[in-house]
C-alpha cells in the first residue's frame, strides 16, 4: 500500500496566479465556467476572484482576501491569498453518508468519487463541510478534485502541484509535509514576534492535525481565522448527531404510542347510540376480542 | 452554523416525499396500532389507514426517483453497481451467484441508505396490509392478517413505519447543513408530524363504516398526537439556538414557525377541544388545518436552511465578521419563544382537563410531559450552543469513519469498490515504462 | 538598454533570476513581478523562505498588488516620481560613505573597508569632469550644453567629458588604401587617461559632484513629490544599506514600470547607480534584473529588430554621421580603450555572414550594400510617417499595434492611410480586422469604403510547432523543437521570411541596377532537405542552420567558432551576432544543454556572452583578486561537482588564471595586479581591477560622460502630461523628450482642472498584452472576464459610483469605459500641492476574441523618451466620470 499522500499548502507564498486553477481545467478537460445569463462569468467585484466558488467545472478556487484599513495611509494593509480545493478528509463526510458508496478512498488515501456508480443523490453535498462537492451539468453526477487519481497511478505530480511557481502547494507523503509545515510555522511565528498575519495574528496549520475530521489531506500554513479564507473552524462528521438523534426519536415514537393507545382505550363521551354496524357483534357485547 | 456549505437543492421533490411519506407512515402505525390495542368496532379505521398508506408510499417511491440526477440509477442505492456489474460479466442471472450475493448496499450509519432499505420495507408491510383492507375476508387476511403471524407482522410493520417517519429527521440532521445539522430534534418533529398529518388524512377519509365513537377515539389521539407535536415543535425551536433569530429574517422561517405552529398545531388543538360534539364540519376543519400545517412544517424546514446561507453571506459583507451566536436568551426571538412555551405549559393540561376529562393517569402523563418541555426549552434558551448539551451519547462513535486514522483502511466506503478505476489520463498507454 | 549599457557596458539584465534565492535583500520597483515574471518569482518566494536569516523582499509601486501582498515592506509612490525616490536612496548611501570617508584608513572596518575599496577601484567615482560642466543642481535643472534650437532640443554632450591631457592630433595616415587590418586605425583612437582624485575629494571628481546632485533628493522631497510616508521611506534605505557590504548582497527588479517614462532610462540609471555604490553589482545575491517583457524581447535586440541596431548591438550605419566607408564607420563606432576595440572583427564577420563571397577586402567587406537611417524611424514616428502617407506597407507580423500601440485610435486610422498591410498571427487580430471591426469603423469615423488598405492575413504557426528558441530575460538561449506541423497554411515566420527572401533574389536575378546588388549577393541558404524529411512541410528553413551563422564559422573551413576571440577582421570568419559566439562550440547547439544544478546552471541552455551568468563578476573578488566573505561562504556551500572553490570567481595565483563557479567576465589571465598601459589597445588600457571591460575605462559608471542624451546623472522631471508642477527643479519636464505635436495626438496641460487624476496601465497575471494569446482562450477569460477601472473608496465616493459600476475614463486622445474595481489597494496621494487620485487600467482588451472590451490605448500619447523613444505608457491624466452601460 503506497504511503498516504497529500497537499500542504502555504498560503503565505500563494501569489494567486491562478495556474493551479488553469492546470486543473487543463488536464481534466473540465470546460470553463459559465456566468449566469452570460457565456463567460462576469466582473464579481470580490477582488480578483472572479470564480466565486468551487463548481461542478472549478476543482480548484483561488481565493483573494483584501484586508486594508481604511485610514489613507492603510496603516494596515494584507492581501491574503489561497487555493482552494476538496480537503480529502481523513474523516470524510461525503465518504460517510453517500449511500450508493460512490465516493470511496484510494490506496494514497485520498477521496475519489466513482463516476458510474453516482446517481446525483446529493447527500454528499449537504454532507461537505467545505462545500466542495457540485453536481455536473452535463452528467448530473458528482464532481470535485479527483487527485489527479490518475497522474497518481503513473507516479506523477498532481496538475495544480506542478503549476504552481512559487510551491506554494506542496505534494507529497503526508509524513513529510507536516514536518516541512512545522519548521514552516516555527520560522513565520519567530521571525514576526507580533503576528505573521493581520492585525497580528499567528501562523498556524489548519488541519494538519486530528482535531479536524481526523486531519485534512490537503492542510493548510493560514495567518487569519479560518472563517476569513471561508473554512469552518471545526466541522463535523455527520454520523456524530445518530445516537442522540435516533435516542429522541425513539422516545417520542413511544409517547405517541402511548398518545394512540390512550386514545383507542379510554371511555367515549359518545354513547354508542348507532345500530350496530351489519354484520359486526352489536356494540354491548364489544369487549376485547384479543388478548 | 458553518456557511460554507453548498446548498444540494432539495426541492419541491424532496419536500413532497417528506410530507407523503409522513401521512403513509403516521396513517400506517396508527392502523397497526389500532388492530394491536384498538378494539375491533375500531378495524374500519385501521383499513382507512391502510388503504391511503400503500398508494402514498408508492407515490414517495416515484418521487425519490425522480428527484435523482440520475433517475435510472435509483438501484444502486440497494445493490452495489459495481458488484452487480462483476456479477452480469460472470453471467449472472445464470452464473456469477457468489458474487451477487455480496450485491446489497447497506450502511447503517448513512440515513440515506438506512432510509432507502426502510421505505422498501414499509412498500412491503403496507402492501400486505392493502390488500388485507381491500379484501377484509380474503386469503391474505386469514393467512397474514389474524393469529399470531398477523400480530408479528403488525409489531414490525408498526417499528418500519415509526421508522421512516421520523428517519427522514434524522437524515436531515446527519449533514453540515445550516439549520438542519445544529439540532437533533428534526426527527421526532417529523415522527409526530407524520402520525398527525396520518391521523388527518385518515379523519378526512372516514367512511361511514366509521361509527361516531370510534371517530371520537380517533380524535382524541390527534388531539393527544397534537398536543405532543407542539411541545416537540418548541424543543425544536429552542434547540436551534442561534440560528432561530436567523431564521426568522427569511419568509421559509416565517413558514416553518408560524405555517406550523398556528395553522399546523394551534387552531386543529383548539378544534378538536370540542371533541365529542359531533361536527363534521369542525372535525373535517381540524384535518384539513392540520394537514396544511404539516406541509408548511415540512417545506419550511426544508427550505429555510438553504435561505440561511444567504443571510450569513449579507451580515459577513456588511460587518466582514460571522453573526455573534447569542445564547437564545438574549433575544427577542428566543423570549417570545419562552413566554410562549411558559403559556403553553400551563393552558394545554388545564385545557385537557376541563373539555377531556383525563383520567388521573393521563393527566399526570400530560403535566409530566408540559413540565419536561418547558425545562427542556428553558435548557436551550440559556445554553450558547444548545445544538448538543442534551446529548451525552454523541460520544458514541457510530461509523467506521469516525475516528477513522490515516491511512488506517477504507473507514466507511469499503462496499462498492470497482476492480478497475476507469483512469482518464491523457499520458496512459504512452508513458515511457507503457510503450 | 541604454540605462544599463551606459552604466556598466551592457544593456542586459546583469544577474540571474536563480541568483535571487540568495539575495538578502530584493528590491522590486517599477514591476509587478509576482503578475508579470511569476516563474521567475518563484526565485523571490526560495529567498523569502530560506531558513537562514532570510531576505528581506521590498515593493515600491503606486498600487498595492500580488507583488506588495508577498513583500516585507511595501512603499506607495506616485507613478512618475521614482528618480525623487531612488535620489534619496543615493542620497543617504552617500551620507553613510561620508561617514567612512571621514574615518582614516586604519580605523576602518572591514565593511568601511569594503565599500571604500569598491567604490574607488571598480567605479568612475575618483575620475575628474572638465570644469566646463555645470550640475543641474546649478542649472535648475537643466546640465551644461543644452541648446534649445527651433526643432528637437539637446545637449552638447562634449560638456560632460572626463577631464584629461590635451589629444595630440593623430599622425597623419600613410596612404590607407582599402581593406587592410584596422588594428592600426583602432590603435590611433586611443587618447590619454583621465584624470583622477583617488581620495575622492577634488569639487570635480565624480564623487563630489553625485553628493553635489543629490543634495535636494531629501526624504522630505520624497513625501512631497512621491506621497511615500517618511518613515515606510526610511524603513526601504535601511533595509538596502543594512543588506549590503562584503557579507551581504541585495539585487533590484525592475521592469516597464520603469522603462515606459519619458525620463525611463534615467530611472534604470538611478538603480544603476544606487546599486554600484551598494556594492551589488557583479555579485551573487546582486545585480540589477531588468525583467523583459515578450518570451524573447532579450533575442529580439540581442539578434535586433530594431531599425537603429545590427545584431550584436553594433550601431546601423547611419547618413547622419560620418559612416561613409567601412573606415570611417569603424573610426566613428570604435570605443578603443575597452573590448569594443575589436568592433572591426564583428562587423567585417557579419557582413562575411551575410554576402559570403561577395564581401572582399577590396569592396569594404560588401559595407556599401547596407542601408542607411535618415533619421528616426521608431514605432511612433513610423506611425506619424503613416499617417502622414509615407508609407505603402507594412508588417505586422507578431505585434499588435491596434490595441499594443500608443494613442491606438490614431494608429488604427494610420493603418488606413497604408496601400498594404501585411498580418502574420495566430488569430484575426484587431490589426488584421481594423477595417471593419475598429471602433473608428463602427462608429462611423471611418468608412470601409473609403479604407483602400489592402490587408493579407496570413496564418502563423504558433511556438511548438517550429524549432526556434528564446533568450529570457537573463539572457539565456533555451531551444523549443518543433513537436508537430501547423496545421493547413499556417507557416512559421521564419517560413516566410526566408521564402520572402528567396522569390524577391528571383525576382532581381538578372537586375542590373546597384540598389538590387545587396539582395542578389545575399547567402541566404538555410534550408535543410535531411531535417524537413520528419516533416510535412519540406521547405521549412533550418533555425539550427540559422544558429550555426549567428555563432559564427571559419568561413573556409565552416567549422564553427568556440569564441568571440577566434573573430577575424579580414574576411576569415563569419559571424551573425558576436555576443551568441559560443552557443555552437564544438558543432553541438548549446541552447538545448540541459543540465542545471539549481543555481548558476551552466550547463543549462547558454547565456551570452560566453555563457557568463553573473556578468561582471570580476566585482565578487576584492582589486586582489580574493572573494569577499559572502562569496567564500556561498563557494564553500556549493561545490561544483567534487570541487569546492575558494569564491564565485577569484585569481587562482597557482594556476595563474581566473576561475570559479561562474564563466569569468575578464580576461583569463590577467593578474589583478596588472597596471594599465596608458596607449595600450583595448583591455590593455585597462588595469586588473576594472571589472567593466565594456567601459573605456573599465569602470562602473556613477556618472556617464557620453552615451545619453538626457543628462549625465538621473534628475527628477515631471511626466510630460502630470498633474503637479515639478517641485525638485524649475525644468518641468525632461527638456529634450520626443514630443509629436501632430493632429490627433493632444497633450494635457501641466496641472489641467480638466484631467486632474493620474492614469496608469499595467498587465494582469492572467491575460497577455493585447491579449490575442489570452482572450481566445475561455480557461483564461474567465479568470478577468471584463476590463477594469481599479479606483480608491475615497474616489469612488466623491464620483459616486458603486463597486462594479460604470465609469467612462477619458483624456485628450479620446475616452472609453470600463466597470470600477473599487479598492483600498489603490490610496489617494497627498503630495505637497495637492491629493492626487490615482487611477489603474490593465490595457489587454481589444474588440475581437471571445472576451471583449474597450481598446486603453486609446487613451495613451505619442510622447517619447529621448534615448530610444520608448512611449510614456506608464503615467498621463486623465478625468473619470460616472457611466452608464455602453449604447
Ligand atoms: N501575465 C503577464 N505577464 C507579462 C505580460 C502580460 O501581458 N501578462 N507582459 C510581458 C511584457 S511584454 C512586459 S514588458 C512585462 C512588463 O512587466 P511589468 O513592468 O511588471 O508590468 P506592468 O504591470 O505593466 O507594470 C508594473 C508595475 O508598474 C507600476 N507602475 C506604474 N507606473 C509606475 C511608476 O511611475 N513608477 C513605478 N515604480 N511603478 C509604476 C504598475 O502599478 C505595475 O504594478 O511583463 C511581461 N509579463
Ligand atoms: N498602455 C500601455 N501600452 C503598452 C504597454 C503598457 O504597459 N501600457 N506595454 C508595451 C509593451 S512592454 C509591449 S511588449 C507591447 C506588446 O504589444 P504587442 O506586441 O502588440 O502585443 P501582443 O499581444 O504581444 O502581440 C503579439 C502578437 O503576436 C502573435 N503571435 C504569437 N506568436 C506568434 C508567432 O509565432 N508568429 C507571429 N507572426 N505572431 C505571433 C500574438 O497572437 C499577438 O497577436 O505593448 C506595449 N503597449
Ligand atoms: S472536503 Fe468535502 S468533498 Fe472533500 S473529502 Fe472532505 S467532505 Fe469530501
Ligand atoms: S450524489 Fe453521488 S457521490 Fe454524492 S452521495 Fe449521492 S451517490 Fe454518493
Ligand atoms: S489534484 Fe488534480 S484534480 Fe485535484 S485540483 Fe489538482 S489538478 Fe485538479
Ligand atoms: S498556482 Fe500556486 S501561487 Fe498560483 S494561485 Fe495556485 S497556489 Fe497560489
Ligand atoms: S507565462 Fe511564460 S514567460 Fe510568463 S512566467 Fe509563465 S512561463 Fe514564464
Ligand atoms: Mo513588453
Amino acid at each position: 500500500m503506497p504511503d498516504p499522500v497529500g497537499f500542504y499548502t502555504d498560503t503565505t507564498v500563494c501569489i494567486g496566479c491562478k495556474a493551479c486553477q488553469v492546470a486543473c481545467h487543463q488536464w481534466n478537460d473540465l470546460p470553463a465556467g459559465k456566468g449566469q445569463r452570460t457565456p463567460l462569468p462576469v466582473l464579481s467585484g470580490d477582488s480578483y476572484d472572479n470564480t466565486g466558488s468551487l463548481s461542478d467545472v472549478n476543482w480548484r478556487h483561488v481565493k483573494f482576501i483584501e484586508k486594508f484599513s481604511p485610514d489613507p495611509n492603510r496603516s494596515q494593509a494584507a492581501w491574503l491569498m489561497m487555493s482552494d480545493v476538496c480537503k480529502h478528509c481523513v474523516n470524510a463526510p461525503c465518504l460517510e453518508v453517500c449511500p450508493t458508496g460512490a465516493i470511496l478512498r484510494t490506496e494514497f488515501d485520498t477521496v475519489y468519487i466513482n463516476q458510474p456508480a453516482c446517481n446525483g443523490c446529493r447527500d454528499c453535498v449537504t454532507a461537505c463541510p467545505f462545500g466542495v462537492i457540485h453536481m455536473s451539468e452535463q452528467t448530473g453526477i458528482a464532481q470535485k478534485c479527483t487527485f489527479c487519481y490518475d497522474r497518481l497511478k503513473d507516479n506523477l505530480v498532481p496538475a495544480c502541484a506542478q503549476a504552481c511557481p512559487t510551491n506554494s502547494i506542496q505534494f507529497g507523503k503526508i509524513s513529510d509535509l507536516k514536518q516541512r509545515a512545522r519548521t514552516r510555522v516555527a520560522q513565520l511565528n519567530n521571525e514576526n514576534p507580533n503576528g505573521a498575519g493581520p492585525g497580528g495574528h499567528r501562523a498556524y496549520l489548519y488541519g494538519a492535525d486530528e482535531k479536524i475530521l481526523g486531519g485534512l489531506n490537503a492542510f493548510y500554513l493560514l495567518v487569519d481565522e479560518p472563517e476569513v479564507y471561508g473554512l469552518p473552524s471545526n466541522p463535523k462528521v455527520p454520523s456524530r448527531v445518530m445516537p442522540a438523534s435516533s435516542f429522541w426519536s425513539i422516545f417520542t415514537a413511544l409517547m405517541t404510542a402511548l398518545g394512540v393507545l390512550f386514545a383507542f382505550r379510554s371511555r367515549t363521551k359518545q354513547k354508542p347510540a348507532a345500530p350496530p354496524t351489519p354484520g359486526g357483534p352489536a356494540p354491548e357485547a364489544i369487549k376485547e376480542v384479543r388478548p | 452554523m458553518n456557511p460554507f456549505v453548498s446548498d444540494p437543492e432539495w426541492g419541491w421533490w424532496i419536500v413532497l416525499y417528506f410530507y407523503l411519506g409522513g401521512i403513509a407512515a403516521g396513517a400506517y402505525f396508527l392502523g397497526t396500532l389500532i388492530e394491536l390495542f384498538g378494539r375491533s368496532e375500531d378495524r374500519p379505521v385501521a383499513r382507512i389507514g391502510y388503504r391511503i398508506a400503500f398508494p402514498l408510499v408508492c407515490v414517495c417511491g416515484i418521487l425519490l426517483i425522480v428527484d435523482l440526477e440520475r433517475p435510472e440509477r435509483f438501484w444502486h442505492m440497494l445493490l452495489q453497481s459495481e458488484v452487480v456489474d462483476r456479477a452480469l460479466r460472470e453471467g449472472w442471472p445464470l452464473g456469477g451467484w457468489a458474487t451477487m450475493l455480496h450485491a446489497p448496499m447497506f450502511k447503517w450509519w448513512s440515513p440515506m441508505s438506512i432510509g432507502a432499505w426502510s421505505l422498501f420495507v414499509f412498500g412491503l408491510f403496507s402492501f400486505i396490509s392493502f390488500l388485507r383492507s381491500v379484501w377484509p375476508e380474503g386469503r391474505i387476511e386469514r393467512w397474514l392478517g389474524r393469529g399470531a403471524v398477523g400480530r408479528v407482522l403488525e409489531v414490525l410493520g408498526s417499528a418500519v413505519g415509526f421508522f421512516v417517519a421520523s428517519y427522514t429527521g434524522v437524515l436531515l440532521t446527519a449533514t453540515n447543513q445550516p439549520l438542519w445539522s445544529v439540532t437533533d430534534w428534526t426527527g421526532p418533529l417529523f415522527l409526530t408530524s407524520a402520525a398527525s398529518t396520518g391521523i388527518a388524512a385518515v379523519l378526512l377519509l372516514r367512511t361511514a363504516s366509521v361509527s361516531a365513537e370510534s371517530e371520537e377515539r380517533l380524535e382524541r389521539a390527534d388531539l393527544w398526537v397534537l398536543g405532543l407535536e407542539l411541545f416537540v415543535f418548541l424543543v425544536f425551536l429552542a434547540s436551534l439556538g442561534a440560528v432561530l433569530p436567523l431564521a426568522m429574517q427569511t419568509w421559509q422561517g416565517w413558514v416553518l414557525i408560524f405555517g406550523t405552529l398556528i395553522v399546523g398545531l394551534l387552531l386543529p388543538l383548539w378544534l378538536h377541544l370540542r371533541v365529542g360534539t359531533p361536527d363534521h364540519r369542525r372535525v373535517t376543519a381540524a384535518a384539513l388545518a392540520a394537514l396544511v400545517g404539516g406541509f408548511a412544517l415540512r417545506f419550511g424546514v426544508v427550505r429555510t436552511s438553504p435561505a440561511l446561507l444567504a443571510v450569513w453571506q449579507r451580515h459577513w459583507e456588511h460587518t466582514g465578521a460571522a453573526p455573534a451566536p447569542t445564547p437564545l436568551w438574549q433575544t427577542w426571538q428566543g423570549l417570545g419563544l419562552l413566554a410562549t412555551t411558559a403559556v403553553l405549559a400551563v393552558l394545554i393540561p388545564w385545557a385537557l382537563r376541563r373539555h377531556w376529562r383525563l383520567s388521573g393517569a393521563q393527566m399526570s402523563l400530560a403535566g409530566l410531559v408540559s413540565l419536561l418541555v418547558a425545562v427542556g426549552v428553558t435548557a436551550y434558551s440559556f445554553s450558547p450552543d444548545p445544538g448538543r448539551i442534551l446529548n451525552p451519547l454523541s460520544a458514541v462513535r457510530f461509523s467506521p469513519e469516525e475516528g477513522r486514522l490515516r491511512g488506517g483502511g477504507p473507514g466507511a466506503s469499503q462496499q462498492n469498490r470497482p476492480s478497475e478505476i476507469h483512469l482518464r489520463s491523457k499520458l496512459v498507454g504512452n508513458l515511457p515504462h507503457e510503450r | 538598454m541604454p540605462g544599463l549599457g551606459t552604466s556598466y557596458g551592457r544593456g542586459g539584465a546583469t544577474t540571474f533570476a536563480a541568483d535571487l534565492q540568495f539575495s538578502d535583500s530584493i528590491f522590486i520597483m517599477g514591476s509587478n513581478m509576482a503578475e508579470c515574471h511569476p516563474v521567475a518569482f518563484r526565485w523571490v518566494m526560495k529567498a523569502k523562505t530560506r531558513s537562514t536569516d532570510r531576505c528581506t523582499v521590498i515593493h515600491a509601486d503606486p498600487r498595492f498588488t500580488r507583488t506588495s501582498a508577498m513583500a516585507d515592506i511595501y512603499a506607495p509612490v506616485r507613478a512618475g516620481s521614482d528618480i525623487v525616490f531612488l535620489g534619496a536612496l543615493i542620497r543617504h548611501v552617500l551620507e553613510q560613505f561620508d561617514g567612512i570617508l571621514a574615518k582614516a584608513p586604519e580605523q576602518r572596518d572591514a565593511r568601511d573597508r569594503f565599500f571604500h575599496d569598491y567604490l574607488v577601484n571598480y567605479t568612475n567615482a575618483p575620475t575628474l569632469i572638465t570644469d566646463e560642466y555645470r550640475d543641474a543642481e546649478d542649472g535648475e535643472g537643466l546640465f551644461a550644453g543644452f541648446q534649445q534650437g527651433q526643432g528637437q532640443a539637446r545637449y552638447d554632450q562634449n560638456r560632460w567629458r572626463y577631464d584629461s591631457e590635451p589629444r595630440q592630433p593623430p599622425p597623419a595616415e600613410p596612404g590607407e588604401g582599402r581593406g587592410h587590418g584596422f588594428a592600426a586605425d583602432v590603435g590611433r583612437l586611443v587618447g590619454p587617461p583621465p584624470r583622477q582624485d583617488r581620495t575622492l575629494q577634488n569639487p570635480r571628481c565624480v564623487y563630489q559632484i553625485l553628493k553635489r546632485h543629490y543634495r535636494r533628493y531629501t526624504p522630505e522631497m520624497v513625501e512631497q513629490v512621491c506621497g511615500t510616508p517618511r518613515d515606510v521611506f526610511g524603513r526601504v534605505a535601511n533595509a538596502l544599506w543594512s543588506n549590503a557590504g562584503p557579507e551581504k548582497t541585495g539585487a533590484i527588479c525592475y521592469a516597464v514600470g520603469w522603462t515606459q517614462h519619458t525620463t525611463g532610462v534615467q530611472m534604470i540609471r538611478a538603480a544603476a547607480v544606487l546599486q554600484l555604490l551598494l556594492g551589488n553589482i557583479g555579485r551573487p545575491g546582486g545585480g540589477i534584473l531588468a525583467l523583459r517583457g515578450h518570451a524573447t524581447i532579450q533575442g529580439s535586440t540581442d539578434i535586433a529588430t530594431l531599425y537603429n541596431i545590427h545584431p550584436g548591438y553594433l550601431n546601423t550605419p547611419s547618413a547622419l554621421r560620418p559612416h561613409d566607408t567601412l573606415r570611417d564607420y569603424i573610426r566613428t563606432e570604435t570605443n578603443p580603450t575597452s573590448y569594443w576595440a575589436n568592433f572591426p572583427r564583428f562587423i567585417v564577420s557579419q557582413l562575411k555572414a551575410w554576402f559570403g563571397d561577395a564581401a572582399t577586402p577590396e569592396n569594404d567587406f560588401a559595407y556599401d550594400f547596407l542601408p542607411k537611417i535618415i533619421g528616426d524611424h521608431s514605432h511612433m514616428p513610423m506611425f506619424i510617417a503613416m499617417m502622414q502617407g509615407k508609407m505603402d506597407g507594412f508588417f505586422a507580423m507578431g505585434q499588435n499595434p491596434a490595441v499594443g500601440g500608443q494613442n491606438a485610435g490614431y494608429q488604427r486610422k494610420a493603418l488606413a492611410q497604408l496601400k498594404w498591410l501585411v498580418v502574420r498571427d495566430l488569430y484575426e487580430t484587431e490589426t488584421a480586422s481594423f477595417w471593419k471591426d475598429s471602433p473608428e469603423v463602427r462608429g462611423g469615423e471611418l468608412r470601409i469604403e473609403d479604407i483602400q488598405t489592402e490587408v493579407f492575413f496570413l496564418p502563423a504557426a504558433a511556438v511548438p510547432e517550429n524549432d526556434g528558441s528564446f533568450t529570457n530575460t537573463q539572457r539565456l538561449v533555451q531551444w523549443h523543437d518543433k513537436a508537430v506541423d501547423p496545421p493547413g497554411d499556417a507557416r512559421s515566420d521564419l517560413w516566410f521570411t526566408y521564402h520572402l527572401g528567396r522569390r524577391l533574389k528571383a525576382l532581381y536575378a538578372n537586375s542590373a541596377l546597384p540598389r538590387d546588388r545587396p539582395i542578389k549577393a545575399l547567402v541566404w541558404d538555410y534550408v535543410d532537405a535531411a531535417e524537413n524529411r520528419r516533416w510535412r512541410i519540406a521547405d521549412e528553413p533550418s533555425a539550427d542552420r540559422v544558429m550555426k551563422e549567428i555563432n559564427g564559422y571559419d568561413w573556409r573551413s565552416g567549422r564553427p567558432l568556440d569564441g568571440f576571440d577566434q573573430l577575424r577582421d579580414d574576411g576569415s570568419t563569419a559571424c551573425g551576432a558576436w555576443i551568441y559566439t559560443g552557443i555552437y562550440a564544438g558543432g553541438t547547439n548549446r541552447a538545448k544543454a540541459r543540465a542545471g544544478d539549481n543555481w548558476v546552471s551552466l550547463g543549462w541552455g547558454f547565456s551570452w556572452p560566453a555563457n557568463r551568468r553573473q556578468m561582471y563578476n570580476r566585482c565578487s573578488a576584492d582589486p586582489q583578486g580574493n572573494p569577499w566573505p559572502k562569496e567564500a561562504r556561498l563557494a564553500r556551500q556549493h561545490p561544483q561537482g567534487e570541487r569546492v572553490h575558494r569564491g564565485y570567481v577569484y585569481w587562482d595565483a597557482a594556476l595563474g588564471r581566473w576561475t570559479g563557479l561562474d564563466v569569468p567576465d575578464f580576461p583569463i589571465a590577467k593578474a589583478p595586479n596588472t597596471a594599465a598601459v596608458p596607449q595600450g589597445v583595448g583591455l590593455a588600457f585597462q588595469d586588473g581591477a576594472s571589472p567593466f571591460i565594456m567601459k573605456a575605462d573599465g569602470k562602473g559608471w556613477l556618472f556617464v560622460p557620453n552615451g545619453l542624451v538626457d543628462g549625465p546623472l538621473p534628475t527628477h522631471y515631471e511626466p510630460y502630461e502630470s498633474p503637479v508642477r515639478n517641485i525638485v527643479y524649475a525644468q518641468q519636464s525632461n527638456p529634450v523628450v520626443l514630443v509629436y505635436n501632430v493632429p490627433g495626438n493632444p497633450y494635457a496641460p501641466v496641472g489641467s482642472p480638466d484631467y486632474p487624476h493620474v492614469l496608469s496601465t499595467y498587465r494582469l497575471t492572467e491575460h497577455h498584452l493585447s491579449g490575442v494569446m489570452s482572450r481566445w482562450l475561455p480557461w483564461l477569460c474567465e479568470l478577468q472576464p471584463e476590463l477594469f477601472c481599479e479606483i480608491s473608496p475615497e474616489h469612488a465616493a466623491e464620483l459616486g459610483v458603486a463597486n462594479t459600476g460604470w465609469v467612462v475614463i477619458s483624456t485628450p486622445r479620446g475616452s472609453i469605459r470600463a466597470k470600477a474595481l473599487v479598492t483600498r489597494r489603490i490610496r489617494p496621494f497627498h503630495l505637497r500641492d495637492r491629493m492626487v487620485h490615482h487611477v489603474g487600467l490593465p490595457w489587454h482588451w481589444g474588440y475581437k476574441g471571445v472576451s471583449t472590451g474597450d481598446v486603453v490605448n486609446n487613451l495613451s500619447a505619442l510622447v517619447g523618451d529621448p534615448n530610444v523613444s520608448i512611449h510614456e505608457a506608464k503615467v498621463f491624466v486623465c478625468n473619470v466620470s460616472k457611466g452608464e452601460r455602453p449604447a
